[in-house]
């Protein structure tokens, strides 16, 4: 039958603060161990999470490589990294963010119930969520064959045939997970060799089940209703051809969550906050950014946790001692 | 073999001696033609989490399909589980399919909230919105088990009908019920049909949009 989730959502309880020492927009692996420094640092520290606690890690099917687990699910990871930051004292606060006010003495954020919470301090862990291609054939089947979810919507393409673009880890982590349900899975990628960790590419390699396109760019998506057949190109040749499709998986990079503070902060092109990269501190005193969200060459799960102990812990040295 | 791990049973346990308040009932109707797996199964999973409930739990089992209850409930397929305080013979809460997964917490919660006089977690200004609404709304939210998107879409829409019995809403299960889901074409959950089609959206909305799009429906 496999699992029951008995505690993914919980009424929320006691009392809020009007002001937080430490104000954490996030509750991913960066979010909640920034957490738990600050709370075992003294600091009073109210997490905002509109998803689930853990973040990302709950839509991770498998991870291999978070140390001293050498396979974890992804959710049991997330459940006890959240259990691990309450025992700590952190609050957690089920509502996402709109707007946030990061000029003045008290930095505020106000969230998507319309309540406004203060902070002394702010980490933005917002992380980030899976980017589009741009076509324009993928927004009209979003949900019709088009999904960035595997575990949402995997279970739908039961004996299908069914593509995957793209060639990082998150990629290649979706393609094994598909491959379990699917038929038959493709993998579309546009240069010749996976950039997925090489653990990782080897079993994808060795996986029956998954075959590849490489050199290979997604040009259009086609169908009446839904996703009925893919059109690709080989980059090298130019060659073109079509190809009957029941679903395509898209995992081709990472878009920031940083909408809420564009024009504030400073920022790559591409949406990412730039920090210090020592201590983390964004271009305003007293705001931090980790984890995704924030430009670095390496997106991990142990990073993310490793920005979340700095920047919690340069907070306690700078602001509060 | 209990389905809930010990660790888990003993938390569920506690959750319930903490947080219900009022007796629950719930409606389990299956046929004797459904002979699935999943349907064994819910009845297997609400007699353990009443065995949990220290007698604030009830379960109703239902057989016929095609029998009096069955018509007065409006079930028409099976396994179906329909919520209410004890006593009220309220059944526009409803569940389609075995609520496993991320979707067993949706059931916990719901349970928890009927418990607690129906008691919802959403603004003020949205409840009253809401209580307002005087024409029928169908609700039914397509969901996978392991989808961690899709639990909040479907305690969003339990929570409008807990607060008027205009509303009815239901969790489908996709894969358990895969002519319906065609039927709606559903490749991507959470998939949210609001009265038969009239509205369809897909993703995780916060109450405030997700009540637009009743708005628009009817």
């Amino acid at each position: 039958m496999g699992f029951l989730d008995i505690g993914s959502i919980s009424s929320s309880e006691g009392t809020l603060k009007d002001t937080y020492d430490c104000l954490i927009l996030g509750g991913g692996p960066g979010g909640l161990t920034a957490g738990i420094y600050a709370s075992r640092g003294g600091l009073s520290t109210l997490v905002l999470e509109k998803g689930m606690e853990g973040g990302t890690l709950n839509f991770t099917p498998l991870i291999e490589n978070y140390p001293p687990f050498p396979e974890i699910v992804g959710m049991e990871l997330a459940q006890k990294w959240t259990e691990h930051a309450e025992q700590m004292g952190v609050a957690i606060l089920r509502e996402g963010i709109v707007e946030a006010s990061l000029t003045g003495e008290t930095l505020a954020v106000k969230t998507d119930q319309g309540r406004t919470v203060f902070g002394k301090t702010i980490i933005i862990s917002t992380g980030s969520s899976y980017r589009q291609l741009g076509l324009a054939s993928e927004r009209r089947f979003a949900g019709k064959g088009v999904s960035y979810c595997a575990l949402c919507d995997g279970a739908l393409f039961k004996n299908k045939k069914i593509a995957v673009v793209g060639g990082g880890n998150s990629a290649i982590d979706e393609a094994l997970y598909l491959s379990q349900i699917a038929d038959s899975v493709t993998i579309i990628h546009r240069r010749d060799q996976l950039r997925a960790e090489k653990a990782l590419a080897e079993k994808a390699l060795r996986n029956p089940k998954i075959r590849f396109y490489w050199d290979t760019v997604l040009t259009d998506i086609e169908g009446a209703r839904s996703v009925e057949s893919l059109v690709m190109e080989n980059v090298k040749t130019k060659t073109r051809k079509r190809e009957p499709f029941d679903g395509v998986f898209i995992y081709v990079g990472l878009e920031p969550r940083s909408a809420c503070f564009k024009g504030a902060l400073e920022m790559t092109e591409d949406g990412f906050i730039i920090t210090d990269p020592d201590t983390l501190e964004t271009s305003i005193d007293r705001v931090f950014a980790v984890g995704d969200v924030r430009k670095k060459e390496i997106r991990q799960i142990i990073t993310a946790a490793a920005d979340g102990a700095i920047a919690a812990s340069f907070i306690i040295k700078k602001y509060f001692l | 073999m209990p389905l809930l791990k010990e660790k888990d049973q003993q938390a569920v346990r506690e959750k319930f001696a903490k947080e219900l308040k009022n007796p629950v009932k719930l409606r389990f109707f299956y046929s004797e033609e459904d002979t699935s797996e999943e349907t064994t199964i819910t009845g297997e999973l609400l007699e353990e989490i009443r065995g949990l409930s220290d007698g604030k739990i009830s379960v109703e089992t239902i057989k016929e399909l095609d029998g009096e209850k069955a018509h007065t409930y409006r079930i028409d397929k099976t396994p179906a589980i329909v919520v209410s305080s004890n006593g009220d013979e309220r059944d526009n809460i409803r569940f389609f399919g075995l609520p496993a997964g991320h979707e067993f917490a949706s059931l916990l919660h719901t349970l928890i909230t009927v418990s607690n006089d129906y008691h919802v977690e959403l603004p003020d200004t949205l409840v009253e919105k809401v209580r307002a609404i005087d024409k029928p709304v169908k609700i039914q939210v397509f969901v996978t088990t392991s989808c961690p998107h899709c639990p909040p879409a479907v305690v969003t829409a339990h929570y409008f009908a807990m607060l008027n019995p205009m509303i009815t809403s239901e969790m489908v299960e996709a894969n358990q019920f895969e002519d319906l889901s065609r039927q709606y074409g559903v490749q991507s959950v959470p998939m949210t049909i609001i009265n038969d089609g009239k509205q369809t959206f897909i993703g995780s909305r916060n109450p405030e949009e997700f009540f637009k799009a009743i708005e628009e429906a009817i």
